[in-house]
C-alpha cells in the first residue's frame, strides 16, 4: 500500500489525481488530502506496516484536535516523530513540494513531477507488486535510464581495469549483455583484443550501441 | 591547477581523479545536496564568491555513484551561469562537464524539466565536455577558456530556454519582480531581496533568466533625494501580497506618515505553507470592507485580490469581476471622494480603465518581469507614481466634502417637494463640479440652492416668512419709514453680515439674499448671530466668484458650511 499525505490546497483542482478517488487505486494507495488531525496521525503511525511507501508533503501540518491539550509544540513535533518512524521501520519515504529539488537519492522529488508519474507508478505496482521508484522520478521509460546507470557503472570499470582482465569481471559482462542481448560477452571482447582496440574506443562503441 | 576548482561527492571515483588531476585540497568544492532552486542558488553564491575560480570542473551526473544517472550537475552550472548576484566574471568562468556519455546520448536518453530545459545550456560558449579519463580532462582544461563579456547575451543567454513553471503562477513572479524593481528606486533593496517572500522567487532559474537577459539586478545603492510628503495622511493599502513584500515596500514609501499607513496582513488569511494560498479569502475581505466609511486621504487597492482565480494569465474574467473592482466599487459607494489608487501587475489597458471609469484616481502598473525596463525607466514611474500620491492628498479633502453632501442629499424631509427635486439636481451638478476641480463653479451652485429656497420661503411680496403656520414680517413699513427685523452689518474684510436686533431704515430698500437668507437662519432655524456673521462671509465669498471670476477662491471649508446650510433648509 503507498500512503500520500498532501493537505494543500485545491490538489484535486491543480493536478491530474481524479485516478486516485477510483475504487481500484484506492485500494493500492491512500491519499489523505486535508490536514490530518493528530489522532490520524496515531493511527498512521500504529498501521505503518501496512504501507511500503510514504510519500509526505514536504509542509504537512499536523492539526490538533478541540479536546486535545497537547501544546502546540508537542502537535509540530508530531510530525518529526512520525517521520522518525516510518525510517526507522525501513519503509521507504519520498518527500515532494513544489519546487522541490528532484533528486533520486535524496528521495526528494518535485511535486509536478511527483503527480505526473504517479499514475504509471501505481499502475506499475498494481500490477507487480513492486514499487519501483524510478518510475516515479524518471516516466514509464526509466529502463533506457536504468541501461545507462549500469553502463556508466561499466565504463568506470573499463577505466580501471586492465583490458587483459575484462573477460573475468563481472560487472563489464553483465553491461555487456544488457546491451548485446543476442551475443556472448567474451566473444565481445575477445574481438576487442582482436581488434586491437583502446580503451577510449571501446567506450565509444559503448556509447553509439546504447 | 592553482585555480582549477572541483566540485567532489568524495566517492573512491572523484578522490583517484582529483589525485590523478594534482588539484589540491583547497580546490575541492563538496556536493551538496539541494533541496530547491533557491539553495541551490544561495550555495553558488557562497561557493564562487568566497573563491578565485578560474575553471570549474562538475560531474553531469551527481552524486558520481547515484543508483541513477541523471543530469544535475546542469542544473548547477545553469545557477552559476544565471547568478546575477555574482560579478559577471564569475558567471562566465569556463564550466567542464564530466560523464562518460556521448553529448548526443546523453541527450537523447534523459528527459529534461521542460521549463528549465537545461539541456541547452551544453550548446552555450563556455561549456566544456570530457570523460572521466585524466588525459582528457588536462586537455580540456588547457582549451577551456573564459568567456567574454559580450558574449554572454548572444552566445549563453540567447541559447537558453527557461519559461516560467506552469504552477508557479504569474502572478508570483510578477509580484516579487515588481516589488524588487520599485524597492531598487525607492533605496531599500537591500531589505525586500532579503525577505524570503521576495527572493524565493528571483531565486528561481526563470527569474534569474529573466533578471541576466535585462540586466536589471543592481547592487548600486540608491537614495530617494525627494522623499513623499505624507506627515498626517492616512493610508490604507489593500494587496493580497502585502505579506510577500508590498506592505514593506508601501511602510517605506509612506514612511512620513508612520502609524497612519495602515495596510489589511494578508498573511492572516493564507495557508502558512508554500504555496501561500488563501485559506480565508472572505474572512480578508471582511477585514478590507472593515474599512469602508473610515477617514483615509488615500486607498491603494490591487486589482486582483484573489490570485488562484484572477491570475494574470487568466483573460477570461471581466475586469469589473475582479474582486478589487469589487471593493473599489464599495469604497466609492460609500464614499465617491475617496482618493484611490488601484495597482496591478497587468499592464492590460482595459482593467486598468475600467477601474478609472469607476473613478478611481489613478493607477499603478507594477513592473512585468517581461519587460525590459531599465532603472531610469523604474525611477521615471516611480516619480509619476509619487505626482499620482501627493495630487491624491491634495484632493482628499473630497472624501469630507462627499460625506457632508451625502449626509445633506439624504435629508430630505422638507415638505416642498419641487425644492427638493430642484435641489437634488443641482446638488448633482454641485458634487460633479467639485470633484472635476471646479470648486468655484461648485460652491455657486450650491449657493444657488440656498438662494432659491430662500426666494421661494421669503415673500418678496409682503417680506414675509411663514413661522408655525403664522405670517411673520421681516420688514414692517411705516409711514415715514420701514423697521427690518434684523441689523446690517458691514464688513469690508470678512463680508457684511446681519445680526439680531431691529434696525430702522429709510422706505425703499429692497432686501437681497443676504437679509432673506439671514432671517430665514435666524427665525425659521433659530441661529445665533455667529451664524449669521459667517453666513455673511459665504455670501461675500459667493459674490467675489460670481463677480470677479473663477479663481479658485472656493475651498472645501467654505463649501462645506454651505452644504451644513442645504442641510438644515432640506430638513
Amino acid at each position: 500500500m503507498i500512503l500520500i499525505l498532501d493537505d494543500t490546497e485545491k490538489l484535486r483542482e491543480r493536478f491530474d489525481i481524479e485516478f486516485l478517488y477510483d475504487k481500484e487505486f484506492k485500494q493500492a494507495c491512500q491519499l489523505i488530502d486535508k490536514k490530518p488531525y493528530s489522532r490520524d496521525i496515531m493511527q498512521l503511525a500504529q498501521n505503518l506496516n501496512s504501507f511500503k511507501i510514504v510519500c509526505p508533503h514536504r509542509s504537512l501540518r499536523i492539526q490538533k484536535e478541540e479536546e486535545n491539550n497537547s501544546s502546540d509544540e508537542d502537535i509540530s513535533k508530531m510530525k518529526g516523530n512520525f517521520i522518525r518512524t516510518i525510517d526507522e521501520r525501513k519503509i521507504e519515504r519520498i518527500e515532494f513540494g513544489r519546487d522541490m529539488h528532484t533528486n533520486f537519492s535524496a528521495r526528494t522529488i518535485d511535486k509536478n513531477l511527483f503527480y505526473a508519474n504517479l499514475k504509471s507508478f501505481i499502475d506499475f505496482y498494481i500490477s507487480n507488486n513492486v514499487l519501483e521508484l524510478k518510475i516515479l522520478y524518471y516516466g514509464e521509460n526509466y529502463k533506457e535510464i536504468e541501461m545507462m546507470t549500469l553502463i556508466d557503472k561499466v565504463i568506470d570499470e573499463i577505466r580501471s581495469t586492465d583490458i587483459s582482465e575484462f573477460k573475468n569481471n563481472q560487472l563489464i559482462h553483465d553491461g555487456l549483455r544488457s546491451l548485446f542481448p543476442f551475443e556472448n560477452p567474451i566473444d565481445i571482447i575477445e574481438n576487442w583484443n582482436k581488434k586491437e582496440l583502446c580503451k577510449k574506443e571501446i567506450i565509444h562503441i559503448l556509447n553509439e550501441n546504447l | 591547477m592553482e585555480k582549477i576548482y572541483i566540485i567532489s561527492d568524495y566517492t573512491v571515483k572523484m578522490k583517484g581523479l582529483i589525485r590523478n588531476l594534482n588539484i589540491p585540497e583547497a580546490n575541492i568544492i563538496s556536493r551538496e545536496d539541494f533541496t530547491d532552486e533557491q539553495k541551490c542558488h544561495d550555495w553558488t553564491t557562497k561557493v564562487l564568491n568566497n573563491k578565485d575560480i578560474e575553471r570549474i570542473i562538475i560531474p553531469l551526473s551527481l552524486p558520481t555513484d547515484a543508483p541513477v544517472i541523471n543530469t544535475d550537475g546542469l542544473l548547477i552550472a545553469l545557477h552559476i551561469r544565471l547568478n546575477y548576484e555574482l560579478d559577471i566574471t564569475k558567471r562566465l568562468i569556463p564550466i567542464i562537464f564530466l560523464s562518460n556519455f556521448l553529448v548526443s546520448k546523453i541527450i537523447e536518453k534523459n528527459s529534461f524539466d521542460a521549463d528549465n530545459n537545461p539541456q541547452n545550456l551544453l550548446f552555450t560558449k563556455g561549456i566544456y565536455f570530457s570523460s572521466f579519463n585524466t588525459d582528457d580532462i588536462k586537455a580540456t582544461i588547457e582549451k577551456a577558456k573564459p568567456l567574454k563579456e559580450e558574449d554572454y547575451k548572444k552566445n549563453v543567454l540567447n541559447k537558453l530556454n527557461i519559461i516560467r513553471k506552469e504552477t508557479s503562477g504569474g502572478h508570483d513572479i510578477a509580484n516579487a519582480w515588481g516589488c524588487f524593481k520599485l524597492s531598487q528606486v525607492v533605496g531599500v533593496s537591500d531589505k525586500i531581496f532579503k525577505l524570503d517572500s521576495i527572493s524565493k522567487h528571483l531565486k528561481q532559474l526563470y527569474a534569474k533568466y529573466l533578471i541576466c537577459s535585462n540586466e536589471s539586478f543592481k547592487t548600486e545603492r540608491r537614495i530617494d533625494l525627494i522623499p513623499l510628503k505624507c506627515a498626517g495622511k492616512k493610508i490604507l493599502f489593500i494587496d493580497d501580497k502585502s505579506d510577500e513584500g508590498w506592505a514593506e515596500l508601501m511602510k517605506n514609501i509612506f514612511k512620513g506618515a508612520g502609524d497612519n499607513f495602515v495596510f489589511v496582513d494578508s498573511a492572516k488569511y493564507k495557508t502558512t505553507d508554500e504555496p501561500k494560498l488563501f485559506k480565508d479569502f472572505e474572512g480578508f475581505l471582511k477585514e478590507c470592507r472593515s474599512h469602508i466609511g473610515k477617514e483615509w486621504d488615500l486607498i491603494i487597492i490591487d486589482l486582483r485580490l484573489n490570485p488562484e482565480k484572477e491570475d494574470i494569465d487568466n483573460e477570461l474574467i471581466s475586469p469589473s469581476e475582479f474582486s478589487g473592482y469589487k471593493l473599489i466599487d464599495e469604497f466609492l459607494k460609500e464614499n465617491e471622494g475617496y482618493q484611490i489608487i488601484v495597482s496591478t501587475a497587468s499592464n492590460k489597458i482595459w482593467n486598468i480603465n475600467t477601474a478609472l471609469e469607476r473613478e478611481a484616481a489613478s493607477y499603478y502598473v507594477k513592473e512585468s518581469p517581461q519587460f525590459n525596463y531599465s532603472i531610469s525607466e523604474t525611477n521615471k514611474h516611480y516619480q509619476n507614481f509619487k505626482t499620482d500620491l501627493q495630487k491624491c492628498f491634495e484632493r482628499s479633502y473630497l472624501r469630507d466634502i462627499y460625506k457632508i453632501w451625502k449626509s445633506a442629499a439624504e435629508v430630505n424631509k422638507n415638505q416642498d417637494n419641487s425644492f427638493i427635486k430642484e435641489s437634488n439636481s443641482m446638488l448633482d451638478i454641485a458634487w460633479n463640479l467639485i470633484k472635476q476641480g471646479q470648486l468655484d463653479f461648485g460652491y455657486l451652485t450650491l449657493f444657488q440652492i440656498i438662494e432659491l429656497f430662500a426666494n421661494q420661503k421669503y415673500d418678496y411680496r409682503d417680506n414675509s416668512i411663514e413661522l408655525e403656520g403664522v405670517k411673520s414680517y421681516m420688514i414692517e413699513i411705516n409711514a415715514d419709514n420701514e423697521i427690518w427685523k434684523l441689523t446690517f452689518n458691514r464688513d469690508n474684510r470678512n463680508g457684511d453680515y446681519f445680526s439680531s436686533g431691529d434696525e430702522q431704515k429709510s422706505k425703499g430698500v429692497r432686501a437681497n439674499s443676504l437679509y432673506k437668507v439671514s432671517c430665514l437662519l435666524k427665525y425659521v432655524y433659530e441661529k445665533n448671530d455667529a451664524s449669521l456673521k459667517e453666513f455673511g462671509e459665504l455670501n461675500d465669498f459667493r459674490h467675489k466668484i460670481a463677480h470677479e471670476g473663477a479663481k479658485g477662491q472656493a475651498n472645501s471649508e467654505n463649501i462645506k458650511k454651505v452644504i451644513e446650510i442645504i442641510k438644515i433648509i432640506r430638513q
